[in-house]
């Protein structure tokens, strides 16, 4: 398509955002190789030494491990319960569903500190002990509004007469659910997974709350050790993160084309 | 012929059972989970892991506040350890966090230097004391300010306008202030709490930022952000370790020092293996390791003939066992102390941002 | 406008959210308004007599409502800087990006997300200091002659939580954005509207419902936020949330939860107020 001036001026806007960006991305991935244990520039001498001790220190790695594993149960758990609120939300006209958006938005704007004290406040009065269930509660309630708003987002999009279809072809509701709906929703799905999965890996504030003595949240973990004294080490754990989920975000995106090319051959 | 080698072995192992205290010799298993500061113990823990079988879970925080709330969060019955000193064990013990000694069990106690023998008015230890040292230093970056720093009244006396950090903690720069008026470490009048808090808004003034732990002192003075900052000696041999090129200057005004040691956290899991932890690190040996690990004198006295005569000369630490007595050590002031230093800090951090 | 199904599936639909929202957030605001209600004595010890003292405490001490003023206005900063460089940034992708890259465009935006908070704000340091990247290349294209002093002030808060609150400004305006009929764009292009009357008259209120929630998005998180500012802004990154956080960490549990109450009861009256104004619904499910 041709493109008139306005469009590349815009398009060159984009490309200088995305430099900005990825800037302090960037710096972040050049201080790993850094030589010295402070973060400055220039950088004098190079070195891999901060990969090789990230994979020595097990206490960060099995950090990183229950934060991955909390990223995707807490993705998981979000994305069914916002789906479920979604459905209800778009396909029903009830009393109260301003009321009942409303209280899902809640979550997502609210302070992190106000909600992790008072899941904690609650967790003590209750009985309940910090740690690993605490944690993956904490993180589904944040992911929750966030995978709602997105999987209705694509829900209403969603033409319903494909679901009349089905219906008038024999199919149950659980059917046209499973074979029609999901489907079709399946990018919002996935994108409210990734979404999910990002809040959860990048929380911080919440889990300082929620955290026992022997289970820490690789964000936790960063920052006790840069309390400590900060070292590359951290920064090398950052950009095993990034390349992750590049590699992540890469196959989702792959997903999603083939999804959409699949349904357009059919 | 077997028969009796087991035998004579059994019964050396019997005789050799019965002359040691139980925990010395028997692996106690299990974990123990530990709140420390960082790179503070860990040099220890090793010898310590082997002796007794324990699995050793440490956790770091960055001040004392911060270890009692993780405490708090975690509850009672979680945590069986936890560093604390200079006052703050007083905080710990009314929010009855730890629990008392028995120093019965705690033989290495005796050993400790009388003067760091923090017993509690009600009579009981709470708390060993496990390394001490000093507060309130200048840490500053002789190349750009051309020159020594000794005094508080050098730092503000403007050649060093917005050059200056400042440590986020609200009684440290009470006390800081306060010495520079003259004061003495103790209850302060209104007169006195008045002019503390008009000396640090002028103060204030000149500081460019406030910083909440020493790695982001040291990052600040890298970068030359900041030329002058405060800390104790622990930060400072933490920036030294980091390679900045810094100096350290003891304000002529005074400073207050600090003693650390490991308390036993209320219900805590496994007490067996928690006493056992504080004898081994409060034993000669592992605090004869002090002073090159950490840059510390030893705690204990019976370490001192175990350092070879350059370390303490180096460290003088002759003179400083010599004038144990007249250390003004830090200690807890009362919650409504501390409730005002919390708002006048609050207050003169607010002022610097106008 | 939706097909009536049976009352019953929507019980099985809303069960589950509504029971997750319930226990895990009203009930536990409802504890911490309690908290609000008691106080803490000399020993660190609960007092559980209901009083107002601790919000008495904060309207009669000046420095939390000149603080929470202070956050109001950074974030309105925030917001306003988010949804000024979201927009043309989001119809730029919707108008001029081949539909195969857009995606991975917003993706792209949010993977830095997946990059600890703290790690970012150390490097947003080494971009912002004054030996730091920008400095840097300002000096050396020339365009000033001494560093800027950013770093520590108002203007290096609010670039750093733009940077962060981007993405979230994002995606509701994108959102909108590929919902736009450009058809509409296109007969009023015929009918003679200018390209900014196009954008005026035709784009933007088509859009508003996404920027609204972009902006409820971004300002109100922001108000709560304290450790982006405090490592960015030092003296002058004061906020609110930092007030709240010291609360909590000196043990005035109360105090803490009285201020967390304030900001919420400020948070719910935003909502309120802008849901007079427009059809928040709307905004929010799109449709």
């Amino acid at each position: 398509m041709t493109r008139p001036i306005t469009a590349w001026l815009a398009l060159s806007f984009v490309a200088v955002l995305y430099a900005l960006v990825y800037l302090p991305i960037a710096l972040v991935v050049l201080t790993s190789l850094n030589e010295s244990t402070i973060t400055t520039l220039p950088i004098d001498d190079y070195s891999l030494k901060w990969f090789w001790l990230l994979f020595a220190n097990t206490r960060t790695l099995s950090a990183l491990w229950t934060s991955i594993q909390l990223g995707i149960l807490s993705a998981c758990a979000a994305t069914a319960i916002g789906l479920l609120a979604a459905l209800a939300v778009v396909r029903h006209e009830f009393p109260g569903r301003r009321a009942f958006l409303a209280l899902l938005t809640l979550p997502m704007i609210a302070p992190g500190v106000v909600l992790g004290v008072s899941l904690l406040l609650a967790a003590r009065v209750v009985g309940f002990k910090t740690g690993f269930p605490a944690l993956f509660l904490g993180h589904t309630l944040l992911a929750l509004p966030y995978c709602a708003f997105i999987i209705i987002s694509s829900l209403a999009r969603f033409d319903r007469s494909f679901e009349d279809a089905g219906r008038g072809l024999g199919a149950t509701e659980l059917q046209v659910l499973r074979r029609v709906t999901l489907p079709s929703i399946a990018p919002g799905i996935i994108g409210a997974l990734l979404f999910g999965f990002t809040i959860s890996i990048g929380e911080f504030v919440v889990s300082f709350f929620l955290t026992s003595a022997g289970t820490t949240t690789l964000p936790i973990r960063i920052y006790s050790i840069v309390k400590v004294g900060i070292t590359p080490e951290i920064n090398a754990v950052s950009t095993l993160i990034l390349v992750v989920t590049l590699a992540m975000a890469l196959f989702a995106v792959r997903l999603t084309w083939a999804e959409k090319n699949e349904r357009r051959r059919k | 012929m077997v028969k009796r080698a087991f035998l004579a072995t059994a019964l050396a192992g019997i005789l050799a059972l019965s002359t040691q205290p139980s925990w010395a010799q028997e692996k106690i298993g299990g974990e123990i989970n530990i709140l420390s500061w960082g790179n503070y113990i860990d040099f220890a823990l090793p010898s310590f892991e082997e002796k007794y079988g324990v699995k050793v879970n440490i956790d770091y925080y960055g001040d004392e506040q911060e270890a009692m709330n993780k405490i708090r969060a975690a509850g009672l019955g979680s945590h069986d350890v936890v560093f604390l000193g200079a006052g703050f064990e007083d905080i710990a013990i009314k929010q009855k966090l730890i629990a008392p000694l028995d120093p019965a069990l705690v033989p290495a106690l005796a050993e400790i230097f009388p003067r760091l023998q923090m017993t509690k008015p009600d009579g009981k230890s709470y708390c060993a004391t496990y390394a001490f040292g000093l507060n309130g230093i200048i840490t500053y970056d002789p190349a750009k300010t051309g020159g020594k720093i000794a005094s508080w009244e050098e730092v503000f006396s403007g050649k060093y306008k917005d050059r200056i950090g400042k440590i986020d903690k609200s009684n440290e720069q009470i006390w800081r202030t306060a010495l520079s008026l003259g004061y003495t470490y103790g209850e302060l009048t209104e007169e006195q709490w008045k002019n503390v808090e008009e000396r640090l808004v002028e103060n204030m003034k000149q500081v460019r930022t406030v910083y909440s732990h020493y790695d982001q002192l040291a990052q600040l003075l890298a970068n030359g952000e900041i030329w002058v900052g405060d800390s104790d000696d622990g930060g400072f041999r933490q920036l030294k370790g980091k390679g900045l090129k810094v100096e350290a200057g003891y304000p002529k005004e005074g400073l207050t020092a600090w003693y650390d040691g490991p308390c036993i956290v209320t219900d805590a899991p496994n007490q067996e293996a928690a006493y056992a932890f504080i004898n081994h690190v409060l034993s000669a040996e592992v605090q004869a390791r002090l002073p090159k690990e950490l840059g510390y004198a030893p705690a204990n006295a019976k370490a001192m003939p175990l350092l070879d005569e350059q370390t303490k000369v180096d460290m003088g630490l002759d003179g400083m066992v010599a004038g144990m007595d007249s250390i003004q050590f830090q200690y807890n002031l009362g919650a409504d102390f501390d409730k005002r230093a919390i708002e006048i800090w609050e207050r003169a951090k607010a002022s610097a941002s106008k | 406008m939706q097909n009536r199904q049976p009352r019953s599936s929507l019980l099985v639909l809303l069960g589950l959210p509504l029971l997750t929202l319930v226990a895990l957030f009203v009930l536990p605001i409802a504890i911490m308004a309690t908290y609000s209600l008691w106080s803490v004595n000399d020993n660190y010890q609960l007092v559980t007599t209901p009083s107002l003292d601790q919000y008495w405490k904060i309207i009669s001490t000046p420095i939390y409502l000149s603080t929470l003023l202070s956050s109001i206005w950074i974030a309105l900063l925030t917001t306003v800087f988010s949804v000024l460089i979201a927009v043309p940034l989001a119809l730029t992708i919707g108008q001029w990006v081949h539909p195969r890259w857009r995606v991975l465009l917003i993706v792209g935006l949010i993977l830095p997300g997946w990059v600890s908070l703290l790690i970012r704000t150390y490097s947003m340091n080494l971009v912002l200091g004054e030996s730091g990247v920008l400095n840097g290349l300002l000096l050396r294209a020339g365009l000033i002659d001494a560093p800027l002093a950013i770093l520590f002030t108002p203007t290096a808060v609010v670039i750093g939580l733009v940077y962060i609150y981007l993405p979230y400004t994002l995606v509701p305006i994108y959102a909108s954005v590929s919902r736009l009929d450009l058809s509409l764009i296109e007969a009023a292009e015929n009918l003679g509207a200018g390209p900014f009357q196009r954008f005026r008259h035709v784009v933007l209120p088509l859009i508003m419902p996404g920027v609204l929630a972009g902006c409820i998005i971004t300002f109100i998180p922001a108000l709560g936020e304290y450790l982006v500012p405090n490592l960015l802004g030092g003296l002058a990154g004061i906020m609110y949330g930092n007030l709240i956080a010291t609360a909590f960490q000196s043990f005035d549990w109360p105090l803490g939860a009285a201020l967390s109450m304030v900001l919420l009861a400020i948070i719910l009256g935003c909502l309120y107020g802008l849901s007079r104004v427009s059809n928040l619904s709307r905004s929010l499910v799109g449709e």
